[in-house]
């Protein structure tokens, strides 16, 4: 994807100027992007518990993966570390996350952060 | 103990120093700490290469934030692009560290709508940590002695 791709163009429409997004070529992969975060719940569970994500621009207009990593409240008392470090790895080497044309955030929640929270976009 | 240690000890200091549910505030500096840590180790290795001692805060005060994420995610990109060869995980794991806590930097210090939690501070930190270990177990490498070189210069250099 090219640098103009990333943040949209400007282009002439009839008499308007407008600003037009360009959609990364991520959006048409969302199936293998599931199944990779998957396998990769598959591989964490029990102490990774859910993955939810979306795709969307950034504060900066950069295209953006957003990851929310639920964690078990064991896992994060014991072995945040090693786990959250390991789901990072993990997803950018399953999904090659440059070719993707999309930069990652990585947001962990524990169990018991998210049952005082009731954020519907972690459920 | 080095100044970018020290950061590092200062983000989990301020992530954990709240009793109950932490302050935003003391979560936000957390995590921009952590990045800052991870910044200041890159430079201090990078200008300590520099001979004369008195020039170093000189040079140090020439890296900029947007080229060295630039050059973090090109390396990326390539370490992905050849096939993800295992001598170079751990260099890439420290430039894609960076270019992510360059980014929570940002969420922290300047998008008053994210909320922050603990365990998404630490974790944060712990990746700050992680980058730490990596680069340290790597440092005097030629491939990490050149990554150092192409987050200052002007132009990419050809190795």
């Amino acid at each position: 994807m090219t640098e103009e791709e990333h943040q949209g163009h400007t282009t002439w429409c009839g008499i308007l100027k407008v600003k037009v997004m360009m959609m990364p070529g991520a959006i048409t992969k969302q199936p293998q992007i599931n199944a990779a975060v998957e396998q990769i719940i598959k591989e964490m569970s029990p102490g990774v518990q859910r993955i939810r994500y979306e795709i969307a621009p950034d504060w900066s207009g950069q295209w953006a993966i957003f990851f929310r990593v639920l964690l078990s409240d064991e896992v994060v008392q014991q072995r945040l570390k090693e786990i959250a470090t390991r789901v990072v790895w993990r997803t950018s080497e399953r999904l090659d996350l440059p070719n993707l044309g999309l930069f990652p955030y990585f947001d962990f929640r524990s169990e018991s952060e998210q049952a005082r929270l009731h954020e519907a976009s972690w459920e | 103990m080095a100044f970018a240690d020290d950061l590092l000890e200062q983000a989990y200091h301020l992530a954990n120093m709240d009793s109950g549910v932490p302050k935003q505030a003391s979560l936000r500096r957390a995590v921009s700490t952590a990045y800052y840590a991870v910044f200041h180790l890159l430079i201090d290795e990078a200008v300590s290469n520099w001979g004369i001692v008195r020039q170093r805060s000189i040079l140090a005060r020439t890296f900029d934030h947007g080229k060295m994420k630039k050059v973090c995610e090109d390396h990326v990109t390539q370490f992905f692009s050849s096939g993800n060869p295992a001598e170079g995980l751990a260099l890439k794991n420290v430039a894609q560290a960076f270019g992510i806590l360059q980014q929570q930097r940002h969420t922290a210090d300047y998008d008053n709508a994210f909320h922050w939690e603990r365990t998404n501070a630490i974790s944060q930190i712990d990746l700050a940590a992680e980058a730490f270990k990596d680069w340290r177990a790597i440092r005097s490498t030629d491939e990490a002695q050149d990554y150092l070189l192409t987050l200052f210069l002007p132009k990419q250099p050809r190795l």
